[in-house]
């Protein structure tokens, strides 16, 4: 090679080493507001409007970066700055000021901020009463330990009408099936007729559903055990569950040990032989009524009292119907202690990503 | 090469202390060039020999970065091989192994935190990072043309990290580094040099539960504030670094006793944070770019026959800047610029003394805008050094080197601090057993104090290495 040519080599790699480089972007991250207003209508005559700003209410903005909560100024506005650009979903909520078993609540979805505009939302509050029983805590994930050990789950039921209320009949389903090919997942309205595909567990409260046997008072929580028993004696950092006020109890399976202290819920499907557990991380709860009692071709979403659906990951596909939850609430790690559970007590909006949270600690019986 | 390297680099060229001397040895904190045009060696080597040796590296103290470890322990046994091959060129084969304690590193699961891009893996505890790994280096120079010669190096290094808490993340840095180098040089000693490198560093991260029980949960952080969250029982992150370097080199005797020397570097590197998504395909979460040019220029004039002496002026900047990639959004951008200069002098005392004395000033600009932290900053500092150094033979067999300095720094962008003094030192000792074996013993030493947001810190480095020289025909 000549030096001429040396020369024109070494400047074409060169030119085509900058041709080849990334373009810096003009566009910068971390400009964007949002202003959200929330108002809310307090009037208890349908009549006569009493709109008044939602001071003091939680804003709560969740996007990929995570989870970040504002309250809101005496004018009902939250100004936040410099935001990363994301799409954000926002939720507000606040109670009212005088009947506790009442909240208001507004979300709004998807909302892209992009790099610098600033976005203005009004979201008007809308009145959710603590209509009965609601899920209010899931423990699924398992204490600390290096056994594998997660027979300590339980769920929480809680009322929070100011009725009474009763569990006669009442169902808690795990819906986890409608995995086959062509089917959508657990807990989708596959044949558009109104009811959810996928229940793997069904287990039934005794007593016939509109009975009255089995009441559950306002405020009251309802602890229904995996295993009712003392589950420190086999890991030190699990939880005392022989005092819950319910158990799972599979009385088809050989191996399913029953606590004769704490009534049971038994299992309606013969064909399935092992004991009451559920997903770590992933999994569908459902309380219906009972009033449907053939859970073969699913179960009717009219009976459905609550439904939480709830994942490990924000990317991961929902497939719970919309009608049942609008959303689903965020797992926490398995074998970490940590429980889900809802932000206020029985506070149920019908959107568990709102509406739950991660607690470093379960509760059970307790908020 | 990044912002750390850089700067190594500038400070290097100013104070004339080596960072490589006390650095944890990672590929991004070494000096600019990263190696010596391999077209000098069949002018510079002029034995055939075999070097090898331990060498223990310590560094510890409060005066440090929110990322950096503790506290630091290295173990290297590195070995030198160089043959003259005469008409046939000359070649130089250099083999190591490190061990590295890295001792309360803080949520990164990085091998180095602060490369000066805005990506960095985390979780949430405090561990020990055990690091270890090879480095093989050939170098080749062969003559051409009378007076003429090329140079081809490559170098391989792997490194593997894991982490002792949490995420036991487990880190494997590869680094491929390979160029050529050109360099003609008159009989009078004028010379002009051109070196072309080619760098490839990735960084694999795999976070996993040691039991396969638990979920690991990481932190993939943009910028200081925000960070995405993945948690699974296993997650996988590359960090991949592709650059290239150019370093051109002159020597021109303006007269007798006056000779100027110049240095000048040009660097670019692109560097991309890239997640897993199905078994082959990866997505680029973030990008950086780096780009850095340097540059020196010495007069050196001889007084007489004892005495030399040296001024120099250097400059230089660096410019480098982080997108998101799925948004196209700037999100990190930072510039730093080092000019300053440096006189020295050297005596001979007598035919077995020498002294000499370097006195360096310059001043260190940096830009920050973190638009993600909405957070930004300026600096502009001094930093000014005296050292002194003297080599002698003693008893007419060992020769004795040793060298005293101190610096001040408004502010150490390598290490975190303000209003940071430095006191360093170092021995050299050198004893030929035989005639052809030759044991060598050194020592260096730098600790100094600055001031952090919240107190008065301080930090020490030292290392010790023992090396055998057997020269051969």
């Amino acid at each position: 090679m000549t030096r001429q040519g040396f020369i024109r080599t070494v400047c074409i790699l060169l030119l085509a080493l900058f041709l080849a480089c990334d373009e810096k972007p003009v566009a910068v991250d971390g400009r964007s507001s949002i202003t959200v207003v929330a108002k809310m209508d307090t009037s208890s005559d349908a009549t006569v409007q009493s709109i008044v700003p939602a001071r003091n209410a939680q804003v709560i903005f969740t996007s990929e970066y995570g989870v970040r909560t504002h309250i809101a100024d005496a004018l009902g506005r939250t100004i936040v700055t410099n935001m990363p650009a994301s799409v954000y979903a926002i939720s507000v909520r606040a109670p009212h000021p005088i009947d506790p078993a009442i909240f208001f609540v507004a979300s709004k979805e998807n909302i892209d901020l992009v790099a610098s505009p600033a976005v203005a939302e009004t979201l008007f509050l809308q009145p959710i009463s603590a209509s009965g029983l609601v899920i209010n805590e899931i423990y699924t994930p398992g204490p600390v330990n290096n056994i594998f050990y997660f027979y300590d789950q339980f769920i929480e039921l809680y009322n929070a009408s100011n009725d009474v209320k009763y569990l006669d009949g009442l169902q808690v389903s795990r819906v986890s099936g409608n995995n086959e090919a062509g089917q959508h997942g657990p807990g989708y309205d596959e044949r558009g007729d109104g009811q959810i595909q996928g229940v793997t567990y069904i287990f039934q409260f005794p007593g016939r559903p509109g009975g009255h046997q089995y009441p559950v008072q306002p405020r009251q929580f309802v602890v229904l055990a995996a295993s009712a028993i003392d589950h420190r004696r086999m890991v030190s950092t699990s939880i005392d569950l022989s005092r819950a006020d319910w158990e799972f109890y599979n009385q088809y399976s050989a191996t399913d040990v029953d606590n004769p202290s704490v009534p049971n819920l038994l299992n309606q499907r013969s064909d399935r032989t092992v004991e009451f557990l559920i997903n770590l991380v992933s999994d569908v709860i459902v309380v219906s009524s009972g009033a449907d009692s053939v859970w073969q071709d699913g179960l009717r979403i009219d009976t459905i009292l609550d439904a939480v659906e709830y994942h490990s990951s924000v990317t991961v596909r929902k497939t719970l119907d919309s009608r049942c939850d609008r959303s689903f609430a965020l797992s926490p790690p398995r074998y970490s202690g940590q429980s889900m559970r809802r932000r206020s007590p029985g506070m149920d909006s019908n959107n568990s990503r709102f509406d739950f949270e991660i607690t470093t600690v379960c509760t059970p019986g307790k908020h | 090469m990044k912002r750390a390297t850089f700067i190594s680099l500038l400070l290097f060229a100013l104070t004339g202390s080596s960072p490589a001397q006390e650095s944890t040895r990672n590929s991004l904190l070494r000096m600019t060039p990263v190696y010596q045009n391999p077209a000098c060696l069949f002018f510079d080597e002029v034995s055939s020999h075999t070097l090898l040796g331990p060498t223990i590296r310590t560094i510890d103290g409060d005066m440090r970065r929110l990322y950096d470890p503790g506290s630091l322990e290295e173990y290297e046994f590195s070995s030198q091989v160089v043959r003259i091959l005469g008409s046939k060129g000359t070649f130089r084969a250099n083999a190591s192994y490190v061990y590295e304690n890295r001792n309360e590193v803080w949520s990164s699961l990085r091998m180095n935190a602060y490369e000066g891009d805005g990506f960095l893996p985390a979780d949430t505890t405090l561990g020990n990072f055990r690091i270890s790994g090879p480095e093989v280096r050939f170098e080749y120079g062969y003559e051409i043309l009378p007076r003429f010669a090329v140079g081809f190096i490559v170098n391989y290094r792997l490194m593997d990290g894991l982490k002792d808490a949490f995420t036991n993340a487990h880190t494997i840095l590869r680094s491929v580094d390979y160029g050529g180098g050109v360099k003609l040089q008159t009989e009078g000693g004028d010379c002009l040099a051109l070196m072309i490198l080619g760098l490839d560093d990735q960084e694999r991260i795999e976070s996993k539960s040691n039991d396969d029980l638990r979920d690991v949960e990481v932190f993939s952080y943009r910028g200081d504030t925000y960070a995405t969250r993945r948690r699974s029982m296993t997650l996988e992150e590359m960090l991949r670094t592709k650059g290239i370097e150019t370093a051109l080199e002159f020597r021109y005797h303006l007269a007798s006793d006056w000779t100027i020397i110049g240095n000048g570097k040009f660097f670019f590197s692109g560097f991309r944070s890239l997640f897993p998504s199905g078994y082959l395909v990866e997505y680029e979460d973030g990008y950086s770019q780096f780009r850095s040019i340097a540059g020196e220029v010495i007069l050196t004039h001889k007084v007489g026959t004892d005495l030399v002496l040296r001024g120099g002026c250097t400059g230089g900047s660096a410019l480098s800047w982080s997108r998101i990639s799925s948004r196209q959004l700037l999100f990190w951008e930072w510039d730093a610029a080092d000019y300053g200069g440096y006189i020295d002098g050297k005596y001979r005392l007598s035919e077995k003394t020498h002294l000499s004395l370097l006195a360096t000033i310059g001043n260190i600009t940096t830009d920050s805008s973190k638009y993600i932290d909405n957070r930004f900053t300026t600096t502009d500092g001094i930093r000014y050094g005296v050292r002194a150094g003297i080599s002698t033979k003693v008893m007419d067999v060992a020769q004795v080197e040793l060298m005293a300095g101190i610096q001040h720094l408004d502010f150490d962008v390598m290490r975190g601090g303000k209003n940071v003094n430095a006191l360093e030192w170092n021995a050299l000792v050198s004893y030929p057993l035989t005639p052809k074996l030759l044991l060598m013993g050194g020592y260096y030493g730098d600790t100094r104090r600055g001031d952090l947001p919240s107190k008065r810190a301080s930090r020490g480095a030292h290392s010790i290495g023992l090396s055998i020289k057997i020269l051969q025909d």
